[in-house]
């Protein structure tokens, strides 16, 4: 009996075995078809989008519009291919799923980028695009490269639309989904099963697959405002006197200079009175400093009262205005340039370029202002201090050249931005350009010397000349 | 008789039982074709799609580990409720902020938030697409060198993504949802120093190296301008790209 069951056990150890082995060798049979053997799923997969924004937002071109878009698509094949199908899908990225189009979407205008290297070129590969029923790129190679087994692959596709909103039930996501072909005609080997459409596609004897999952989402907008401004003030103190804040909050701006409002310049020499004379040419210093955030820059304009840009005894200014001009403008108001100022030749001039103080308080300047060409010859200011050489240093006083805010131009916009050669008359409605700047500046200061000299023949008398400075900034 | 008739049965039992078990498991994940095998489970019980005619479940019963285990060059999803689908998750919220006006003395902060998650992946990456705020044709000064403090006076923007204490006290760390032991997202380096701000174009500003589940980021952002910094309206559309690999 004993034998008996031994025998028994035995033999079902060995029908076990047996077993075994065949459950064993079922489950691998399929590895065996040759079929399926070289397919794989397609490693270290990915698509970048260069905007992650929908398609249907505020914006309508560039980061942020979802229209124009790169994917950069990268993977590592199984195997060398040449032919490639990328579907784009709303449900999932599973291979002969059910495929419709993320709302929106559109590959109709897609191209390979042409600044591609590597496998897929395009000069090396051709793309064919649709977006029906689902947006869809098929690429196969012409002249390029194949894919290769092994190697990652990264090329990107231009030109593309992304979904028009955020889908609610996948939060964003849509999916990719791509497939290799041996043929360059997305055909398997035998040239019988080729690519139909997503949902066919996991019979359609492809080489190698993978899913990719991507996501639009919305953009952070943030919005903040920079206050436009515009500080400038003028001043008979020299900014090195500026102690306290060295800017046009300084009390030194405003101080008056021997009990008198110290922009109230004085034109001549002697004392108690001074006065011109013939032969001696006389200065006065007045200083200005602007600050801006003006994105354009800016423009400095001197506008005086007398129509002939000089000095006058007898100005009256009507209507109609009357009044003589015994002290004109120096080289008869011309534009061309400073002049040297003439002993016995009545004239009224100045000359300007930007000042930079040695110990004026607070923050440095930043930018620059740049003299117009009347008012400015690099060759000719020569200063000591503040003291002019009036041999070398010559001045100008533009009241000859066309009139008017529009002047010099030709074209609308930007106004002012390097528009050195814009220099209205100084009598013009809104005076003669004499510093511009090109973008904002801060702190930046600026001299003014006015000088002038009579002839023999020039009439006693009391000679003014209301200037007025204006500072125009362009946001 | 009695004996091979025994032994058929049991030999029988034996195939039944061996071939019952890969059913079990493939019913459910078994990819037609290819002959993929991507999920197998040992447990007592469990189902991906117990489904009535109005409703499905994911169903789990003795379940001994759940989560994600990774190798540098492969990972595992443990648990009965994995699923085959590669899928990404990225949602961004408080998408609209007006700071009103700037100034040359002090800094105007914000926040924003966002939240990933990336399942059978390698990792993701979430990359600055945008230029910096801009004002007309003018783009303002972002920090783009090393991660720098906060001056106003100074024209500044950055960002990072953890919590602050200067210029004031805003912005968060990094969270996971659940926790840790599902979600793995990390801050990039740069954008990791507290108190410290930097923004460059095309730069990944967070990531993970592994399929993860939710995590929660707060990007604090800096303005700060000059007293050259072109008056105007600033705008910034941050657009923040995820991209997966699978």
């Amino acid at each position: 009996m004993k034998n008996s069951i031994t025998a028994q056990l035995r033999k079902t150890r060995k029908i076990s075995y047996l077993a075994v082995a065949f459950v064993v060798f079922a489950a691998g049979l399929p590895l065996l078809h040759p079929g399926q053997a070289h397919a794989g799923q397609i490693q270290y997969r990915s698509i970048q989008m260069s905007d992650s924004s929908p398609s249907n937002g505020t914006f309508t071109s560039g980061v942020g519009s979802g229209v124009g878009v790169t994917y950069k698509v990268s993977f590592k094949a199984v195997t060398n291919a040449s032919s490639m199908v990328i579907d784009f899908c709303q449900e999932d990225p599973i291979i002969g799923d059910t495929c419709s189009a993320p709302t929106g979407m559109s590959v109709t205008s897609a191209a390979i980028d042409p600044t591609n290297t590597g496998d897929i070129t395009s000069s090396g590969w051709a793309l064919t695009t649709s977006n029906a029923p689902n947006p869809r790129l098929k690429l196969a190679q012409g002249s390029g490269n194949q894919i290769t087994a092994g190697t990652q692959e990264n090329f990107k596709i231009t030109g593309i639309t992304n979904p028009s909103g955020i889908n609610a039930a996948t939060k964003g996501s849509f999916f990719a989904r791509i497939y290799t072909y041996y043929s360059n005609d997305w055909k398997d080997s035998a040239g019988v099963k080729t690519y139909t459409n997503a949902t066919s596609a996991a019979n359609d004897g492809h080489l190698d697959y993978g899913g990719i999952a991507l996501s639009v989402d919305s953009v952070i907008n943030i919005t903040a405002r920079v206050q436009e401004t515009l500080t400038f003030c003028v001043s008979g103190n020299d900014p090195n006197n500026w102690t306290t804040t060295g800017d046009c909050g300084d009390s030194a701006v405003t101080a008056p200079i021997n009990g008198l409002t110290n922009t109230n310049l004085i034109l001549g020499h002697g004392s108690p009175t001074a006065v011109l004379e013939p032969g001696i040419i006389d200065y006065a210093n007045i200083w200005t400093q602007l600050s801006t955030n003006a994105t354009n820059g800016a423009v400095i304009n001197m506008h005086t009262n007398i129509p002939c840009g000089g000095l006058s005894a007898d100005y009256q200014p009507g209507p109609p205005a009357t009044g003589t001009c015994s002290i004109p403008a120096i080289n008869g108001g011309a534009a061309t340039g400073p002049t040297q100022m003439a002993s016995g030749t009545a004239a009224f001039g100045v000359a300007i370029n930007k000042f930079t103080p040695t110990t004026q308080a607070g923050p440095a300047a930043v930018g620059t202002l740049t003299p117009t060409t009347p008012y400015y010859d690099a060759a000719h200011y020569a200063f000591t201090g503040n003291v002019p050489d009036t041999t070398n240093t010559y001045f100008g006083m533009d009241n000859t050249t066309a009139t008017g805010f529009d002047a010099g131009r030709t074209t609308v916009g930007p106004p002012f931005s390097g528009q050195s050669s814009y220099n209205g008359a100084v009598t013009g409605l809104f005076g003669s350009t004499v510093l511009y700047a090109t973008g904002p500046i801060s702190r930046v200061d600026a001299r003014y010397t006015f000088a002038a000299t009579p002839s023999i023949t020039t009439p006693a008398g009391i000679y003014t000349a209301n200037l007025s400075l204006i500072a125009t900034g362009t946001f | 008789m009695f004996v091979w008739k025994q032994t058929f049965k049991t030999a029988g039992f034996l195939v039944l039982l061996l071939t019952l078990v890969p059913a079990i498991a493939l019913a459910a994940q078994s990819q037609s074709n290819n002959y993929q095998v991507n999920e197998v489970f040992f447990g007592s019980g469990g189902e991906l799609n117990a489904c009535s005619t109005s409703f499905c479940s994911k169903q789990s019963a003795g379940e001994l580990v759940a989560g994600n285990t990774a190798s540098s060059n492969f990972q595992a999803q443990g648990g009965f409720n994995t699923d085959r689908q590669p899928f990404i998750e990225f949602t961004v919220s408080n998408t609209n902020i007006d700071l009103g006006k700037l100034s040359t003395s002090s800094t105007k902060t914000a926040t924003a938030n966002f939240t990933i998650k990336a399942y059978l992946s390698h990792g993701y990456t979430i990359v600055n697409a945008s230029d910096p705020p801009v004002n007309g044709n003018y783009t303002m000064q972002a920090i783009t060198s090393a991660p720098t403090a906060s001056s106003p006076g100074t024209e500044q923007f950055g960002i990072n993504l953890v919590s602050n204490t200067s210029p004031i006290t805003f912005g968060a760390d990094k969270t996971y949802t659940p926790d840790s032991t599902f979600a793995s997202g990390q801050v990039a380096p740069d954008y990791s120093n507290h108190d410290m701000y930097v923004y460059r174009k095309d730069d990944t500003i967070a990531y993970s190296t592994a399929s993860s589940s939710y995590t929660n980021y707060t990007i604090s952002y800096i303005f700060n301008i000059s007293s050259v910094t072109p008056g105007g309206t600033y705008e910034l559309h941050h657009v923040l790209v995820a991209t997966a690999t699978y």
